[in-house]
């Protein structure tokens, strides 16, 4: 891919963060502003002095439901959209492949992301900060961790909206799909209680995109260390899976007929 | 645009309104009707992958109004979820020291305080102590449940010792232990309390101090016993009342609980007892 090829995905990812935020997507983050505040206010007197881990804990998980969310949600109509409102033939008659459209799609929402998360974990860094006076640098980690499962989550949603004909079909597909690979763990033990063969069993755990892989969040709250490794073989388990999903979302995409 | 945001406006000032009404025709603070749907931990495990921690957290702030509100609204207070929902909290995040530990003293502190079971509340302990070997704190809570609640000071010593070998345990922990065997005097039970306190905050805290202030009006009540048969024996009867004493030179004041209440005289039978109106009353002190 040559620099106007890489030019045109940055525009089209630019003009997607542009149509995202245009959304009103990022709304979620001032009630996520109030949640912050509230529970650091008020759980100290319900929790007995288990606040601090609680707000850690709601911060992080806030993070992942609400990424997760506009992930899925707004990840499958990105193509979707485009196909039902017929506004993709305009662009595709330009000298824009379907590959680049859907790469700076990709980029484009993994950036909106990026802010989410960002802008996120500031308000949680704040509330700990204004509230304990101190803020564990670790939980970083942790955010990081959840953005590279979010990136996943934008691979899972391309690629079924590239195979579905409509936008619901996509929602069902990608939010089942993100629910089983959370249940990894679970599907790997049913080797041990169900009578399914185990080549299935094991087929099914290795084909499904394991998200619990990046669920630090346990850890990093009980400080426990998470190596810097740990977190390298995240990012290359997202690289290889995300490469492999947009892959075959460009094959199907390019063979989809948009008239 | 206006009439639609004036009706909005009228519907929200009548919500208050019809929700007096309820309370009034209800009951402000009815005993709650407590339900758990999911009454394992590994089955809401299962219902929240990734999210374990917070559900944990949702279950610990579940426990504690349930504790409240039981010790605080319920006509009988059986406190039956109290046990289900420590160990789902528990089993959901398995490090959770506080829920283990506070979930046992609120097992074990005697009913109406809480549900008086404090064979389970040691169980929770020991299963506390599986999931985090290292924590002092947990055997430190477990030798205080011994002591306290089931009034066994060798299994109580026991688990300080096994506390006092861990890397981080304060050096007390073994002397503490030694008392135990020695003796199961109220300098020991004081001894406990201080410690608590020390280490605890809010409500922990709170218990751990309205204990030291229950030893110290023990300690007064004995004192004024002592006093009032030494007046018997150098005048040959019982003092009309405490006022007496200190008329008599045997007390600088009237001696009172650690409340500021005097204490209670029975002045045909020569006891003191500490009034039953004070914090500190209790039916049995043993």
């Amino acid at each position: 891919m040559g620099g106007p090829g890489l030019s045109r995905i940055v525009a089209v990812a630019a003009n997607t963060f542009r149509e995202t935020v245009r959304e009103r997507v990022l709304y979620n983050l001032l009630f996520f502003a109030l949640l912050m505040t509230a529970s650091s206010l008020l759980l100290g007197q319900l929790s007995i002095r288990q606040d601090e881990k609680i707000v850690k804990d709601l911060g992080l998980a806030s993070v992942d439901i609400f990424g997760t969310v506009i992930a899925l949600f707004i990840g499958v109509g990105l193509i979707g959209k485009e196909i039902e409102r017929r506004s993709l033939h305009p662009l595709l008659a330009r000298p824009l492949r379907r590959h680049e459209f859907l790469l700076g799609k990709f980029v484009g929402l993994g950036v909106t992301l990026l802010v989410n998360t960002l802008l996120m974990s500031l308000g949680l860094f704040a509330t700990l900060l204004l509230r304990y006076r101190r803020a564990d640098p670790a939980l970083l980690k942790a955010v990081l961790a959840i953005y590279m499962s979010l990136l996943l989550v934008v691979a899972v949603t391309l690629f079924f909206s590239t195979l579905a004909t409509s936008t619901l079909v996509a929602t069902l597909f990608s939010l089942g799909v993100v629910v089983a690979g959370r249940y990894s763990e679970v599907i790997r033990n049913m080797r041990d209680v169900t009578n399914v063969p185990e080549w299935v069993v094991t087929g099914l755990y290795w084909a499904l995109p394991n998200f619990h892989n990046f669920d630090i969040k346990t850890e990093v709250v009980h400080g426990d260390p998470v190596a810097l490794a740990a977190l390298g073989y995240m990012a290359a388990y997202l690289v290889i899976y995300a490469a492999i999903l947009l892959l075959l979302a460009q094959i199907a995409f390019s063979r989809r007929d948009l008239q | 645009m206006r009439p639609t945001l004036l009706g909005v406006l009228a519907l929200c000032a009548l919500i208050p309104v019809v929700q007096g009404r309820l309370d009034a025709s209800l009951g402000e603070h009815r005993d709650q009707r407590s339900v758990l749907y999911l009454d394992s931990g590994q089955h809401v495990r299962r219902v929240v992958p990734g999210f374990e921690d917070l559900a944990a957290d949702l279950y610990w702030l579940r426990t504690i109004q349930y504790y409240g509100g039981q010790r605080a609204f319920a006509n009988q207070k059986t406190f039956a979820l109290l046990r289900p929902l420590i160990e789902i909290t528990t089993a959901l995040d398995p490090r959770f020291e506080l829920a283990y530990r506070y979930g046992a003293i609120f097992m074990s502190e005697p009913n109406p305080l809480g549900a008086g079971r404090p064979e389970e509340g040691i169980q929770i302990l020991e299963q506390g102590v599986a999931a985090l070997p290292g924590s002092w704190r947990l055997r430190f809570e477990m030798g205080s449940a011994y002591y306290f609640f089931l009034r066994d000071p060798e299994r109580a010593a026991a688990a300080l010792q096994a506390g006092a070998r861990l890397p981080e345990a304060p050096f007390w922990m073994e002397s503490l232990a030694a008392r135990f065997l020695l003796a199961q005097d109220r300098n020991s039970s004081r001894e406990i309390w201080r410690r608590q306190a020390e280490m605890s905050e809010g409500y922990m805290r709170e218990n751990a101090v309205h204990h030291l202030k229950l030893l110290d009006s023990l300690d007064t009540r004995d004192a004024a016993r002592g006093l009032v048969e030494r007046y018997r024996q150098e005048r040959g009867r019982l003092p009309a009342s405490l006022e007496d004493l200190v008329t008599a030179g045997h007390a600088r004041a009237v001696p009172t609980d650690a409340s500021g209440r005097p204490l209670a005289y029975d002045p045909t039978t020569g006891s003191v007892e500490i009034a039953r109106d004070s914090p500190y009353w209790r039916l049995r002190y043993d």
